[in-house]
């Protein structure tokens, strides 16, 4: 583009295309001549009148005679294009002329040589006064042809230092209108507004004049032009109007000169500024029509543009008189419109591979094996791109259909919209769902469905108001409630809105799971946990509470002391079932809490443990704050079983320590270590596994507990993302440690500067 | 004292009532929730303690119907074979002033209802408070530990007067914060944790020197004596 309109705007100012333009003009003149005014008259110094009244040059005599014949008719004007620049040996004959040159208005023309000789800007001959001085008017007949030879300009006003000369034609119109002849006119070439190729004027010739075979009313108040046509005699100048007619001679020229200073004006020339407009214009035109349009339309557009600028140059030559080239920008278009093309064509190609390439890099749904389909010949490189075209868009299709029967298939109702929430896409699943509750296929707005199951939501009704809020400003992320159906069935309803690589386009997915089945099985483990929490504690609080009120007096002491022992452990039991199965099924209650924290709370609610069994306990933490992202109250109870165990499993006089540290910004550890009885290697890794203490008949009664306690511990660490280790010897000491990831501190800053 | 215990199992409205009576308590037992809201209209109890499950009306919505109806200032103690602590959270949160899980313990279940009865959580004005060699001056905002001088910041030091002059009593978060921080502070969970953290650690309110501070999750703090 830029190339172009420096191109274009070259060629405009440094007028590059002249020639083309002058041809453009000729023809375009041609096109729109005009219409020569009936009150000029040419007289034709002819090969006749040469014939008849001898070789030039002639005798002042005859001259003399023509003009005191074409006075006696009344001509307005005469201009008499003949030099008569030195005396002449007849000396009657000057004088003679010089009477007729007095007689009627008649104008003659000078010669101007520029530069002059010896160093004078410029020579200027005058008529000899004996002649010129009777004469109404003198004027240069300067003629420029173009580089081409071609006339088509005329100075009216040849400007020197010292003195302006106005054309003849100007003395003779400037004479006519009453007006003084001087330089007032512009000096500036002016455009020759042809009326016709040569023969447009009338013209008689000069022996028929003399003849006086020329009726009196065709000279009369009419301009007469006299001057040379004859071969040898006359000057020719080539004309826009040639073609049809050769050339044309210098007196028709001045008679086309006087026409339009009389009348119809000449022809202006567009300054360079507006014929850059004028040519820049249609570039621009053609430059956004590549945005716009077709490459085809583009093709038609080059050449419409073209034919514009030249019609419209034309209708201004013709009905304004004003001169616009147009070549310069027809050219650029000429030659821009197929370098555009190409170089667009070039772009579609490389973007073509390129995305091609891309689409290739893409990590693939389906196993290459089409690549191998790929022709080995090398065909053309066009031909190559289109079979990589269509191997692309048939791995798309593949894709599409995989999308398709992928969704289709899918366990669940799934729906996928856009962001004004229009279902684009929904499963049969999901029609179906549609069908059995809102009566219809799902289509439409998703917005409308979610008002209407709002009564349903039994779990995450904030999470949905609120999503339901977002969904007006398109934020949403990612939610999920749980939808409790009148009919008793349970859906979980989960929304994920989708960026693609590709761009800002979202996606809604909305995913509605049968979770009938699982609501089910958790009211049922709900109930188990209550029947554990109290409906199974309650009796063994109830033989507590006789064994030590008045039944106390009834059994005997050791038999109230074991079956108190069993009650106590069943109790126990029980508590860590419930412990366990909360560990592994509930919610967690996740809270940043400081593990040294929950490590103290651990070691004081054990203080009873501790001072029964004469050990002591200790607790090391870091200066730091280490913080967890967690559920304070199973993290102090896994703490405090760990300790728990080592303190019952200790001996009297020996110790526990918990220590709280951070090996690394990332984690944090929590080792309980004792220098009790030690594990030997196969019983850590029995350690961990519930109820296998069920399986050996000998194991105290009271060690599943402890199994139960680890497996907690476990438990409640995996999902918190940790891990525990057990490293212990016999006789020595064990240690548990666990691991668990550390919350940044930063997430907490804020926190901590309240 | 006068106390009512609600408790639908005979026998273990028995066992506790003798407990008490043990202790110089006087004590009326009812299995049924009715018979205590009739009685309890027309008689004044010092302290009442409720069994959680019971086939008229839970103890739960009992405290609930004390605290609008009968008597709003009666102190409660939840007793029940329930020990999650969520159940212990929901029983505070409901209104009941403690919460023990059976089997009950006699010495421990005095020591909270001597904690708990008068209902009126105790402020540290000016006087000073002495337990086992850790000493408040409300007067002067000042703190000792076996007589040398432990520097609390302000919120510390009321933290600690809160919990020393309630020993026994569960604080809620709620109102721990809202004394100390004025009321609806804009303050994190994380911050109260890490104030109370501070004082145990300052004033060593650890079992070796007879302290237990427990931490009741999802209500609060409770600090009490221990041997």
């Amino acid at each position: 583009m830029l190339l172009s309109v420096v191109a274009a705007s070259g060629l405009v100012m440094t007028r590059g295309l002249e020639r083309l333009d002058n041809v453009a003009y000729d023809a375009m003149l041609r096109l729109s001549s005009q219409k020569a005014s009936g009150d000029i008259v040419l007289v034709a110094i002819d090969d006749r009148s040469l014939a008849d009244l001898g070789p030039w040059p002639w005798p002042r005599d005859t001259h003399a005679r023509l003009l005191e014949q074409l006075g006696r008719a009344r001509p307005r004007a005469i201009l008499y294009d003949v030099l008569f620049l030195e005396p002449s040996p007849d000396a009657a004959g000057d004088e003679r002329l010089s009477r007729a040159v007095g007689e009627g208005p008649v104008f003659l023309p000078l010669s101007v040589q520029a530069p002059g000789l010896n160093g004078a800007p410029v020579d200027i001959s005058r008529p000899v006064p004996a002649i010129g001085g009777t004469a109404a008017g003198l004027g240069q007949v300067t003629v420029r042809p173009d580089d081409d030879g071609v006339l088509r300009r005329v100075p009216l006003a040849l400007r020197f230092p010292d003195l302006c000369l106005p054309h003849l034609a100007v003395a003779l119109t400037s004479f006519l209108k009453g007006e003084k002849a001087g330089c007032a006119a512009p000096d500036m070439p002016n455009l020759i507004s042809y009326a016709g190729p040569a023969g447009t004027y009338p013209a008689i010739s000069f022996s028929e004049v003399m003849n006086g075979n020329v009726p009196d009313e065709i000279v009369r108040n009419r301009i007469m032009l006299v001057g040379a046509t004859a071969a040898g005699v006359g000057d020719y100048h080539a004309t826009p109007m040639r073609g049809r007619e050769d050339l044309m001679s210098g007196i028709e020229i001045q008679a086309n000169i006087v026409d339009a200073l009389l009348g119809r004006g000449f022809h202006q020339e567009a300054g360079k500024g507006t014929t850059l407009v004028f040519n820049l214009a249609p570039l621009l035109a053609l430059w956004l029509g590549f945005w716009f349009i077709t490459p085809r339309q583009g093709l038609l557009l080059a050449p419409m543009l073209a034919v514009m600028m030249i019609a419209l140059a034309t209708g201004l030559l013709a009905w304004g008189g004003y001169w616009m080239p147009p070549m310069a920008g027809v050219v650029t278009i000429a030659l821009f419109t197929p370098v555009w093309s190409w170089r667009r064509l070039s772009a579609a190609s490389s973007y073509f591979i390129g995305q091609l390439t891309r689409l290739e890099e893409e990590p693939g749904v389906f196993s290459r094996a089409g690549g191998a389909k790929r022709r080995i010949i090398p065909a053309d490189r066009l031909e190559q791109q289109m079979e990589l075209l269509q191997d692309a868009i048939g791995q798309v299709r593949e894709l599409k259909n995989f999308i398709d029967v992928s969704q289709a298939s899918l366990p669940d109702a799934t729906l996928v919209t856009d962001t004004s929430w229009t279902i684009l896409r929904a499963n049969s699943r999901a029609h179906d769902l549609w069908r059995r509750y809102m009566g219809s296929e799902a289509t439409g707005m998703m917005t409308a469905y979610l008002n209407r199951i709002r009564p349903w939501i039994v779990d995450g009704q904030e999470g949905f108001t609120r999503f339901v809020g977002e969904m007006e400003s398109a934020v949403v992320e990612e939610r999920e409630c749980e939808i409790g159906l009148d009919d008793g069935r349970a859906y979980l309803l989960r929304v994920k809105s989708v960026d693609t690589r590709f761009g800002p386009v979202k996606y809604v997915i909305f995913r509605l799971a049968d979770i009938t089945e699982l609501r089910s099985a958790t009211r049922q483990r709900d109930m188990m946990l209550q029947f554990l929490t109290h409906d199974m504690r309650s009796p063994q609080v109830s033989i507590l509470a006789l064994l030590s009120g008045e039944g106390a007096k009834e059994v005997p002491e050791p038999y109230a002391r074991r079956i108190g022992a069993c009650a106590r452990q069943t109790l126990d039991l029980a508590e860590q079932f419930v412990q366990l199965a909360r560990a592994e099924a509930a919610e967690y209650d996740l809270q940043p809490v400081e593990l040294g924290d929950l490590a103290i709370d651990a070691a004081d609610q054990l203080w009873p443990q501790v001072k029964a069994a004469g050990v002591s306990i200790d607790v090391e933490r870091d200066e730091d704050t280490l913080l967890v992202r967690g559920d304070a109250s199973l993290l102090v109870r896994a703490i405090t079983n760990l300790a728990g165990n080592a303190i019952k499993y200790n001996r009297r006089g020996g110790w526990v320590r918990i220590r709280v540290g951070s090996p690394d910004p990332t984690t944090l550890t929590c080792a309980v270590e004792d220098n009790g009885r030690g594990m030997q290697p196969e019983q850590i890794e029995e350690l961990f596994k519930p109820f296998r203490r069920f399986e050996e008949s000998a194991a105290p009664a009271d060690d599943i507990g402890v199994g139960l306690g680890l497996v907690f511990v476990r438990t409640v660490v995996a999902r918190h993302g940790g891990r525990i280790e057990c490293h212990s010897t016999p006789e020595n000491g064990t240690c548990f440690t666990l691991t668990l990831p550390r919350l940044d501190l930063s997430l907490t800053s804020l926190d901590e500067a309240v | 004292m006068k106390l009512a215990v609600v408790d639908d199992n005979a026998d273990d409205a028995a066992y506790v009532g003798e407990m008490l009576r043990s202790a110089d308590h006087h004590v009326e037992t009812f299995v049924s929730v009715e018979e205590f809201r009739r009685r309890v209209r027309r008689h004044t109890f010092d302290l009442a303690i409720f069994d959680w499950n019971m086939p008229e009306m839970s103890g739960l919505e009992l405290v609930a119907w004390l605290r609008e109806t009968g008597a709003p200032t009666l102190p409660v103690i939840m007793a029940t074979a329930r020990f999650q602590t969520q159940d212990i959270a929901t029983a505070l949160e409901a209104g009941a002033d403690d919460y023990m899980t059976k089997p009950l313990e006699r010495e421990l279940l005095l020591a909270r209802i001597k904690a708990v009865a008068g209902r009126t959580i105790a402020r540290l004005e000016n006087e000073t408070i002495t337990l086992n060699e850790v000493m408040l001056q409300g007067a002067s905002g000042q703190a000792w530990l076996s007589g040398d001088e432990v520097s609390l910041t302000a919120k510390e030091f009321q933290l600690a007067a809160m919990l020393l002059t309630n020993l026994g009593r569960p604080l809620s978060r709620t109102y721990l914060l809202e004394t100390t921080w004025g009321k609806s502070p804009n303050v994190f969970t994380r911050t109260l944790d890490a104030h109370i953290s501070k004082v145990r650690t300052k004033l060593d309110l650890r079992p070796q020197r007879g302290f237990a501070l427990t931490t009741i999750n999802g209500f609060g703090y409770r600090l009490e004596l221990v041997e």
